[in-house]
């Protein structure tokens, strides 16, 4: 072989080399692709996982806020005659009362019995209105999130109209013998002594507390829906997060081949050239 | 300074007593660059190894995720059905005792006391407890339970025994209340007050349907209870049998971590006595040539 002169292996070689180096440079710029690929799917991760947190707050405190409804309405149903019966009995100027109450005979001959009953009723109104409200308002910061402005079998505007009490007094003053406003029930419940109302007074209380009870268990049967309509919108995000993290996973694999296969890449480049020069001293090449 | 000036490089090659030391450089080089390829390939097939095992580590840490939500959703469901039916049933006992007294017979009746909570179960609950039973849950569960435990376990006893009773009781739930709607609204005081004169509709007979429905409903929610109960631990013993699959998963990735290491240390000895018999051999080649050129000299 003449001195200067590359033979046949010597190319080869070099081109083996040269291969090396493109597939390393290959490798260096899709593992720069899929480090890309993973920084994009791991924000969309984020942003999902958060959304999902989010929905999950919102369909556990519409669940605790609905038990919460049935039990008042519940406790409230129960005790929907009790007291006002017991008023009848002892207040009615009606012959068929007087004489029934007479011949049950068992009544404490006094008036704080009935007194205490009357201020009871009169606490337990007052109690009635404050957890509505808190109820009321606990819905409302719900209903502030994103997801309710576009439910078309659910009207937040219709929820807030029906438990703000508007027009409550118009719409059933069938109910009512007295009461026709939110000014003259303020002022018979904080207002006016207790010995000062008379049965009908007492009659649009016992009505007014009815009314509040089945406006809420209306109200409230319109939840679980909602409830159903976000845990399956849950499901669903919760399927695409599955797919997103095996993706991310996919992706983190896939770069840590890249990253090996760059590495073996540019070590076999420097072994062939390694063995070009070995080739070309041993054959006097150079 | 002088290595920059490529013509001195290429005279440093060119000069003949330098070829012996190239060549030797260029050996340990190349002995270092197949080690290096070797440990390189060694990794990359125990990687392969270890996402493998790192992609059923996932999937295990999601099942834990579900499962200990599951048991999260059904503890709260328990504790809330509990806490409102010890409470409802201390009002409603109240009540009882109430209607036992002189006064309390003719102010208490069967549509004040057990109307109410037939109508709002009926109303609340009746669809979800439909779906339950049409779509077999129960008996899914009852599979898993059998399954899990065992056909022969305590737990699959219980289970069967409870679900017998649940569905004696879940056709309450069959029954339409809806139809009680306007005589549980009802505003009209006249009706209430003519209540009050008669003993008609008094609780303390027990031989009324809604008395007789209210027990069917709590016997139901006994059942369920007890159904809930056996799921829960079902949940619990498969959380812990995720944490045993998780450990395991983690002591084999580590254990991959660490047969790497000792690979590529054994590949790297084995390589070493390899490289060092070559570079005697080549040695001892050259040696008896050289020999050969001092003798001729001579």
């Amino acid at each position: 072989m003449r001195r200067g002169n590359l033979n046949k292996v010597s190319y080869i070689l070099i081109i083996v080399s040269a291969i090396f180096t493109i597939v390393s440079y290959i490798s260096d710029q899709l593992v720069i692709r899929y480090e890309n690929n993973l920084r994009l799917n791991k924000f969309a991760y984020q942003n999902l996982d958060t959304e999902i947190k989010s929905l999950k707050m919102i369909s556990n405190n519409l669940t605790s806020l609905e038990v919460e409804s049935t039990v008042i309405v519940g406790a409230e149903l129960r005790e929907r005659n009790f007291w006002i019966k017991n008023l009848i009995l002892f207040e009615s100027d009606k012959k068929r009362f007087i004489n029934h109450k007479k011949n049950i005979n068992i009544f404490i001959d006094d008036d704080f019995p009935i007194f205490n009953i009357k201020w009871r009723a009169m606490q337990s109104t007052k109690d009635l209105i404050d957890e509505v409200v808190e109820i009321r308002n606990s819905y409302r910061n719900i209903f502030n999130e994103g997801i309710f402005n576009n439910i078309d079998f659910y009207s937040v505007d219709e929820f807030n109209n029906n438990l703000s009490g508007n027009d409550w007094f118009k719409k059933y003053s069938d109910k009512f013998y007295k009461f026709k406003n939110w000014d003259v029930i303020t002022s018979k419940l904080y207002d006016t002594e207790i010995n000062d109302l008379d049965i009908k007074d007492w009659a649009d209380i016992r009505n007014f507390r009815l009314l509040v009870a089945e406006i809420l268990f209306t109200e409230t049967k319109k939840i679980m829906p909602l409830i159903e309509y976000v845990d399956k919108i849950i499901v669903d995000k919760e399927y695409d997060l599955e797919i997103l993290f095996f993706e991310t996973k996919k992706i983190n694999s896939y770069k840590n081949y890249f990253i090996l296969t760059g590495i073996i890449s540019q070590i076999l480049t420097l072994f062939f050239l390694l063995i070009l020069f070995r080739y070309l001293i041993k054959e006097r090449i150079i | 300074m002088r290595f920059i000036r490529f013509s001195l490089l290429l005279n440093t090659f060119l000069n003949k007593s330098n070829k012996p030391k190239f060549l030797k450089f260029i050996n340990i080089g190349i002995f270092f660059s197949l080690f290096a390829i070797s440990s390189a390939l060694i990794t990359f097939y125990i990687e392969n190894k270890i996402d493998k095992l790192e992609y059923s580590l996932s999937e295990n840490h999601i099942l834990q995720k579900d499962n200990k939500q599951t048991i999260e959703h059904f503890v709260q469901l328990k504790v809330v059905l509990k806490s409102i039916m010890i409470s409802d049933k201390a009002i409603t006992e109240l009540y009882e005792l109430t209607a036992s007294t002189k006064l309390g017979q003719y102010l208490i009746t069967v549509d004040d006391l057990y109307l109410p909570n037939l109508f709002i179960e009926g109303q609340e609950s009746a669809k979800l407890f439909k779906e339950m039973t049409e779509e077999g849950l129960w008996e899914g569960l009852q599979e898993m339970v059998s399954e899990w435990f065992g056909k022969e376990s305590k737990e699959y006893k219980d289970y069967t025994e409870a679900l017998e009773s649940f569905y004696k009781y879940v056709d309450v739930y069959e029954k339409d209340y809806e139809k009680y709607y306007d005589r549980i609204f009802n505003y009209d005081l006249n009706i209430v007050a003519d209540e009050i004169l008669n003993k008609e509709k008094s609780i303390n007979y027990w031989d009324h349907e809604f008395q007789k429905e209210n027990k069917k409903f709590d016997k139901l929610f006994y059942e369920m209870f007890i159904l809930l109960e056996i799921m829960e631990k079902l949940f619990y013993e498969l959380s812990l049998a995720y944490e045993d699959d998780i450990f395991k998963l983690n002591k084999e990735i580590v254990g991959l971590s660490k047969q790497e290491s000792k690979i590529i240390i054994v590949a790297f000895i084995f390589q070493f006595i390899v490289f060092i018999i070559i570079q005697y051999f080549e040695v001892l080649s050259i040696q008896p040539k050289k020999l050969k050129n001092a003798k001729r000299k001579s």
